[in-house]
């Protein structure tokens, strides 16, 4: 073959000229030499810099050397084999915790030969009846020192072992303890930057569309199926009222006290169709300007999204932004390194992803270069305020005809998913840039509380002239501000 | 093409070991620890007269049974191993070679380290034979095919003129004239001609014999650029700088006799390669170049994702392997393990109890590894004992004529507290009833060429003071005291320091604390 292949490459990298995701955070794949099956369900990592990715298989693979500037030099072996759907890693003094289908299983490698020896079950305090649906994904530690498990559905409608459908904590010496229930599917668990609880959970009854909700200790997270298992814990206090079917979740909320609304929707069909892993952003910038931000993987779409949370009313809510998209397979496993660096895997086994890979294991690294995003966007009584990565050109972010906006919410409802409802087009009056340039007040009537509003905005444009690199926001109007 | 041909990866090119019978030989081995032939396919002529040299370099006996085609689909060999298995006792006299009309031919049953050499003929009709070991619970790893394949005729005479240049197309090479020109002995298409690796372009031309009136297909790939000329006639243009991937196939229908063929092709810089290949309904694809393009090699399809095909799990360098899922006659919570020698279980940390013990093959994971991984997989190996009842198999029992508790999803009272591996990877169980910390091992022995696999489950308890009518359930069932031994379905027991006392149905050993601590030894033997 001859060497005017790669010339030609080099002269379509340089005549790029519109910004695209991978100029700021591209994906880079870890080498597999040996072509190691790496349907990653979990990935996690240690203070002294290694890695750890584990798997559907029940292999849980070492990684080191992962986190240098060049990600050839990452070497994997195989830590520990034969687990049961790994769905959830967590390291702490010198011990891997993995979360498989079973338990929580301390893994320690006492002779220090890099493979495990040791295998304590640290809670199996779950019921799984043979069905392949039952997964448990399992978080990191939080803040106190504890284990979140969200257990799915048997057979992802109905919960027919114990505590299926249900939130529960583990602490290291496995006293474990129910904490939340309503759970439907979920697909990933983590953190905020606050340190509270979230799992994404997907369409399917009760759930109109994937979302990521916040794990209120005590709460119910709108699934009724799991209720049943008020009969066998009094830990969160009594069953709630059954929701009413084919209602909304904003009035079923007046009927069940403890009933927590999706903090973000993650609009079915535009943002992803099968939400998955979450990651928060707490480096203090080495992941770039996102920080205390959450990212949002979705299996099905291959990609991931950004979620900013603010809380009003004493209920979260926030905005889902696009973020990267083109991983090789579905993303299910991420995980953040104190360096910055964003690891990614996943799989497509059973549920097709449109990386259309059987497996992916990835890193995802901050270029240095900003892209023109925006940053954040928060509710306010009158309409909603964005700031933005680098100064906007006043005049285009400044016009109001540069925006547009839809707003809906779904049926609360047993039957599965269903469509986009009660539509409405909020008016955008005015857009009033601040003298920095970093900030845009937009003036909206009407807000409809419990809508998802959805912001495009195509006009605006930097200072330097871009386009926003992503247009979309979609905004979960849990609760409207009230005027100060 | 007079002798028959075979080999693994390189159909055409390796020459063939000859004997003094000159039988080309056919060398079939089995790689120890890993459950397969070491050649997934062979490629051999029809009708011709062959010598399978079959060498067993694993642990266990192993043979090779040659299979007629099922007519709709390739079952790997698994209904004639299937047969097999139904032999059941009579099976190892027999060599697991049962009555079936599609053997084609086999070898016998061949111990652990043996060979042995047999000769047969390879089917007359083309297509493709799976061979299988018969062995129980091997031939969902241990399977092969043979590929029975029809080649076409080569060039009767073949030319070439050798032009220099550094074209990024194909010049006309009639306009130019040849740096030199010549015959090409061996009449196959070759590039390395005076071994010159850049800035050359070469017209070949040569006579092929259709062997009969019908539609043919040619196939060519180059790197650079090609093009290919049946009687005058352009048939396939691939002209340009590009890679040898891709493949380009043309079908063309021929009269029965001679026809010229011109074949242009030029390089320019980099690699350089060559492929032309053709094929109709009575031949397969036949090369006419020394150079054989990687697809042809893989050639002709299998399909992987068919019903047949697993993903067997073998213990590997004399380690043990675990495997947690859902385990046929297991509660959900199963922990399968395979040992070196060939002797498996599984633990079902639900029950705290072994759950059912096998001989051969471990597990097939492609019912959990592919698509949602839905239901329980049974062993992939053979000889099944479950000594009891799923359950617990462990209890206090107070009183003489206190039940042995019915089965729950999950052993009342006793909680599972998960294994640790020793330097061979076999795990220790742990396990809690109240005060009262049980561990578990188990110890194989035994091989299935001495036919006398055995395990032996081995429970330490200690608790802070001696704990009273505590048992441990062994069998249940048919169960018959002969001798020393205890003689279930498919099984014989012996117990090692306690003797134990049929209640019911159950057979029981009492859990006698010497001080702080106790011990229970049982063995399952797969020989009555």
């Amino acid at each position: 073959m001859s060497p005017i292949l790669p010339l030609l490459l080099l002269a379509g990298t340089a005549l790029a000229a519109t910004p695209v995701e991978s100029d700021y955070y591209p994906i880079q794949s870890l080498p597999n030499p040996r072509n190691l099956v790496l349907e990653t369900g979990a990935i996690t990592s240690t203070p002294d810099g290694r890695v750890f990715a584990a798997t559907r298989r029940g292999d849980v693979f070492l990684i080191r050397d992962a986190l240098g500037p060049d990600i050839s030099t990452a070497r994997l072996s195989t830590y520990a084999s034969g687990l049961h759907e790994c769905l959830g890693l967590a390291w702490k003094k010198d011990a891997l915790y993995v979360t498989q289908r079973p338990e929580v299983t301390r893994l320690t490698d006492e002779n220090n030969d890099g493979r495990a020896d040791v295998f304590e079950t640290i809670s199996d305090e779950w019921g799984i009846n043979g069905d392949y649906h039952e997964y448990a994904f399992g978080s990191q530690f939080d803040t106190e020192g504890k284990l979140w498990v969200a257990l799915c559905l048997t057979g992802s409608f109905t919960s027919d072992s114990d505590y299926r459908g249900w939130g529960l904590t583990v602490s290291p010496e496995g006293i474990t303890t129910p904490t939340v229930c309503g759970i439907r599917s979920p697909g990933g668990i983590g953190f905020n930057a606050q340190g509270d609880a979230f799992y994404t959970d997907n369409q399917g009854p009760w759930n109109g569309s994937s979302s990521l909700k916040w794990m209120k200790p005590g709460s119910f997270a709108g699934n009724p199926m799991g209720n049943k298992w008020f009969s066998i814990t009094t830990e969160i206090g009594d069953r709630p009222p059954e929701p009413h079917d084919n209602s909304r979740m904003v009035k079923e909320r007046e009927r069940i006290p403890t009933l927590v609304p999706p903090a973000v929707m993650l609009p079915h069909g535009r943002v992803g169709q099968s939400s998955s892993g979450i990651v928060c952003d707490t480096t203090g910038g080495k992941f770039g300007p996102f920080q205390n931000q959450l990212f949002v993987g979705d299996q099905c779409y291959s990609n991931i999204a950004r979620v900013s949370l603010e809380m009003v009313n004493k209920v979260y809510q926030g905005v889902a932004i696009p973020f990267v998209s083109g991983f090789g397979s579905g993303p299910i496993g991420m995980h953040m390194t104190p360096d910055g660096k964003m690891f990614v895997g996943g799989s497509d086994r059973g549920w097709g992803s449109r990386g259309g890979k059987p497996w992916n294991l990835d890193r995802l690294v901050w270029t240095g270069q900003t892209p023109f995003e925006i940053l954040d966007m928060k509710a306010a009584p009158d309409g909603f305020t964005l700031s933005f990565t680098a100064p906007v050109n006043p005049e285009t972010a400044g016009n109001p005809a540069s925006y547009a906006m839809e707003a809906w919410t779904w049926a609360y409802r047993a039957d599965y998913g269903g469509p986009e409802v009660d539509q409405v087009t909020p008016k955008i009056t005015a857009a009033q840039v601040s003298p920095d340039g970093l900030r845009v007040k937009l003036t909206i009537a009407p807000l409809t509380k419990g809508h998802v509003h959805y912001l495009k905005s195509p006009g605006v444009r930097s200072t330097t002239g871009l386009p926003l690199l992503h247009q979309d926001a979609y905004y979960t109007l849990n609760e409207i501000p009230l005027k100060e | 093409m007079s002798l028959p041909r075979f080999s693994l990866f390189w159909p055409l090119l390796l020459p063939l070991p000859l004997l003094a019978d000159d039988l080309p030989v056919i060398t079939l081995r089995t790689p120890p620890a890993q459950m397969k032939y070491d050649r997934p396919f062979i490629t051999a002529s029809p009708g011709s007269q062959v010598k399978l040299v079959f060498e067993n370099m694993d642990e266990m006996p192993h043979n090779f049974v040659l299979c007629q085609p099922l007519p709709d689909k390739n079952d790997k060999g698994m209904e004639v191993a299937q047969l097999a298995w139904q032999l059941g006792a009579a099976g190892n006299d027999k060599g697991w070679i049962p009555d079936s009309p599609r053997i084609i031919a086999h070898t016998g049953l061949v111990a652990a380290h043996q060979k042995q050499e047999i000769t047969f003929k390879i089917p007359e009709k083309p297509g493709i034979y799976p061979y299988v070991c018969t062995f129980p619970g091997h031939a969902m790893a241990m399977n092969g095919e043979l590929r029975v394949v029809a080649e076409g005729p080569g060039f009767s005479g073949l030319d070439y003129q050798l032009y220099l240049g550094a074209w990024t197309s194909l010049p006309d090479f009639g306009a130019l004239t040849p740096h030199r020109s010549g015959a090409i002995p061996d009449k196959k298409i070759a590039v390395a001609l005076e071994g010159r690796t850049e800035h050359f372009g070469v017209r070949y031309q040569g006579t092929l014999n259709a062997p009969a009136d019908a539609d043919y297909t040619f196939h060519l790939a180059s790197d650079d650029g090609a093009r290919l000329s049946i009687d005058g006639k352009a048939v396939i243009n691939h002209d340009g700088i590009h890679p040898s991937a891709e493949v380009k196939s043309h079908p063309l229908k021929l009269a029965k006799g001679p026809h010229q063929i011109q074949l242009d092709y030029f390089e320019f810089e980099g690699q350089e390669e060559l492929y032309l290949g053709w094929s109709s309904a009575s031949f397969s694809e036949t090369p006419l170049s020394s150079w054989v393009h990687p697809a042809y090699q893989a050639n002709p399809a299998t399909d992987a994702d068919s019903e047949f095909t697993g993903i067997p799990l073998a213990p590997e360098n004399g380690e043990a392997i675990l495997y947690r899922n859902f385990i046929t006659q297991t509660s959900p919570r199963g922990i399968a393990i395979g040992y070196p020698n060939g002797v498996n279980l599984c633990f079902d940390a639900d029950q705290m109890a072994p759950s059912i013990f096998w001989e051969g093959a471990f597990m097939d994971a492609k019912r959990h590894w592919t698509g949602r991984g839905a239901g329980a997989q049974p062993p992939l190996g053979y000889n099944i004992i479950q000594p009891y009842p799923a359950g617990q198999s462990l209890a206090r029992l107070p009183e003489a004529d206190t039940p042995w508790p019915a089965k729950k999803d999950r052993a009342m009272g006793l909680r599972f507290r998960g294994y640790r591996l020793d330097d061979k990877r076999f795990p220790t169980f742990k396990y809690e009833m109240g005060s009262v910390t049980v561990t578990e091992t188990y110890e194989p022995a035994g091989s299935a060429a001495a036919n006398d696999h055995r395990v032996t489950r081995k429970l330490y308890f200690t608790a802070p003071e001696p704990t009273d009518h505590l048992f441990v359930r062994v069998a249940a069932g048919a169960v018959t005291a002969e001798g020393d031994s205890w003689k279930g379905p498919g099984f014989r027991l012996t117990c090692e320091g306690s003797t134990p006392i049929l209640r019911g149905e159950n057979l029981l050993v009492p859990v006698v604390f010497a001080g702080p601590t106790a011990c229970v030894s049982v063995t399952y033997h797969w020989n009555p």
